[in-house]
């Protein structure tokens, strides 16, 4: 039975924090982000870290500084990066520092922040919930260019009916190196969704290379 | 099923030479390949630089100019030492030694054959492990009556898929999608007619039945922005459908319960 540890960590952007589940002797680091919502505890988030954790990766998942501060709203794009990646960096250097490969991702906005970041983390891999390439109702406005910057390779699990996007919607602007992995519903899961979430994230865990 | 789980050590971690009784349908005449050690012909030995060469001619290969042949050598050279890593993948996923066997000779003899789409100098193995999901996923549909699906478009054609995607239509939304089969134009035409902002707040809610939390991740928004544009879409909704409910007999205000 693995613990969770939690590591208050500085970001330019205030005090942010890394929910760190370690296994003895671990494959590799996967970091995940939250949403904009931020809820550490959504369904998907939750399953990912249980079975990463059961493959034997070191699971943490990075809580933004806007959430810990009791802010309600997100902060902008470019200030999510910022401390995102200064709390990555930080879990993988030091004493006790965390092992590479690093994984990155998250769910739906923190999908986003991971593709964006990942070059400069140096991942070698991505997971992506539930990415939301574009607001709902209004398909125009794409994120492609984002999805674009996933690591290759990267495993895309996406609800059926997501309003940010179908994974029909997503096809087209898949980078070649990134599979999708469907699971019925919509945005954020169901508990009912348990199940299918788990086979998705059996797949992701067996599929990540170390 | 339940006898196989744990990994046999033997197979944990194939080392240099891939796991016995693969079929290489797709690759003739390499035997040599893979046989470890180091008594090579002093001629076939391969040296970093030409090596790197090989591999910058390779990333930069015209595929359309290149020979059967060529591709197949070419395949080798860069395909076959992802072997031992996505033999690793495969049978951390299917638990079994046998099934991984089989997912790893399907996934190479669908790469081989999809090989002229791969485009050269991009990262070969992140394009492998795409093909290995979706085998996996596509076998794991049969077996399992279909809690998941891979993305529909098959290797063989998803770039043909990525161009006939763009329909003049354009993509559509889910909520978009839900209107157009609403059966009942009345109620459709007064959800269009309120702003977007509540229409959407009123679909999550009414339509898809998201709490308010679960919504204001969705619109990216404070719970009290979606507290009040849901009572100020369904309040405009009343409104507009007053008229409606009236005609179908339904009570606007209180006289008779509505059975």
């Amino acid at each position: 039975m693995t613990k969770e540890t939690v590591r208050e960590i500085p970001t330019p952007q205030g005090p942010g924090r890394a929910h760190v589940w370690r296994p003895a002797g671990p494959r590799g680091t996967v970091a995940l982000g939250h949403g904009a919502g931020g809820g550490l505890g959504a369904l998907d988030l939750r399953i990912a870290r249980d079975v990463l954790v059961e493959h034997g990766w070191a699971v943490a998942v990075i809580e933004q500084p806007w959430l810990v501060a009791g802010r309600r709203v997100a902060g902008r794009p470019a200030t999510l990066d910022e401390a995102w990646v200064a709390i990555v960096e930080a879990l993988l250097a030091g004493r006790g520092r965390l092992p590479r490969p690093l994984v990155v991702g998250g769910r739906s906005a923190g999908a986003r922040v991971a593709c964006r970041t990942a070059a400069q983390l140096g991942a070698a891999a991505g997971l992506l919930l539930s990415f939301p390439l574009h607001p709902p109702g209004r398909p125009e406005r794409l994120r492609a260019d984002e999805l674009a910057l996933a690591p290759a390779p990267s495993w895309v699990v996406q609800g059926t009916k997501d309003p940010f996007g179908t994974p029909a919607e997503l096809a087209p602007y898949l980078p070649s190196g990134t599979s999708v992995i469907e699971v019925a519903g919509a945005h954020s899961f169901p508990v009912s969704s348990t199940g299918a979430l788990r086979a998705a994230l059996e797949i992701v865990a067996g599929m990540l290379p170390d | 099923m339940v006898t196989c789980l744990s990994r046999p050590p033997s197979l944990a971690r194939p080392a240099t030479s891939h796991p016995g009784g693969l079929g290489w349908m797709v690759m003739t005449d390499h035997s040599h390949d893979k046989q470890p050690g180091p008594a090579m012909p002093v001629g076939l030995i391969e040296t970093e630089e030409t090596r790197a060469a090989q591999a910058r001619a390779d990333a930069t290969v015209d595929v359309a100019k290149e020979t059967d042949e060529e591709r197949r050598a070419r395949f080798e050279r860069e395909a076959m030492p992802l072997l031992d890593q996505l033999y690793s993948a495969a049978l951390r996923t299917t638990r079994n030694a046998s099934d991984a066997e089989d997912l790893v000779q399907e996934t190479y003899a669908k790469a081989y054959g999809a090989f002229h789409q791969y485009r050269p100098g991009t990262n070969l193995k992140a394009w492998m492990y795409r093909i290995l999901t979706n085998t996996y996923i596509n076998s794991y549909r049969k077996k399992q009556r279909q809690p998941l699906e891979s993305d529909a478009a098959e290797v063989e054609d998803y770039q043909l898929h990525r161009a006939e995607s763009h329909t003049s239509s354009g993509l559509r939304s889910a909520e978009a999608e839900a209107l157009d089969h609403l059966p009942d134009s009345d109620v459709k035409r007064a959800l269009e007619q309120i702003p977007e902002d509540f229409r959407l707040a009123v679909y999550f809610a009414d339509v898809e039945g998201y709490s308010y939390k679960e919504i204001a991740e969705i619109m990216d928004t404070p719970i009290g922005t979606v507290m009040s544009r849901l009572h100020r879409g369904r309040r405009q909704l009343r409104e507009l459908l007053s008229e409606y409910a009236a005609e179908r007999g339904f009570v606007a205000s209180g006289a008779k319960g509505a059975e």
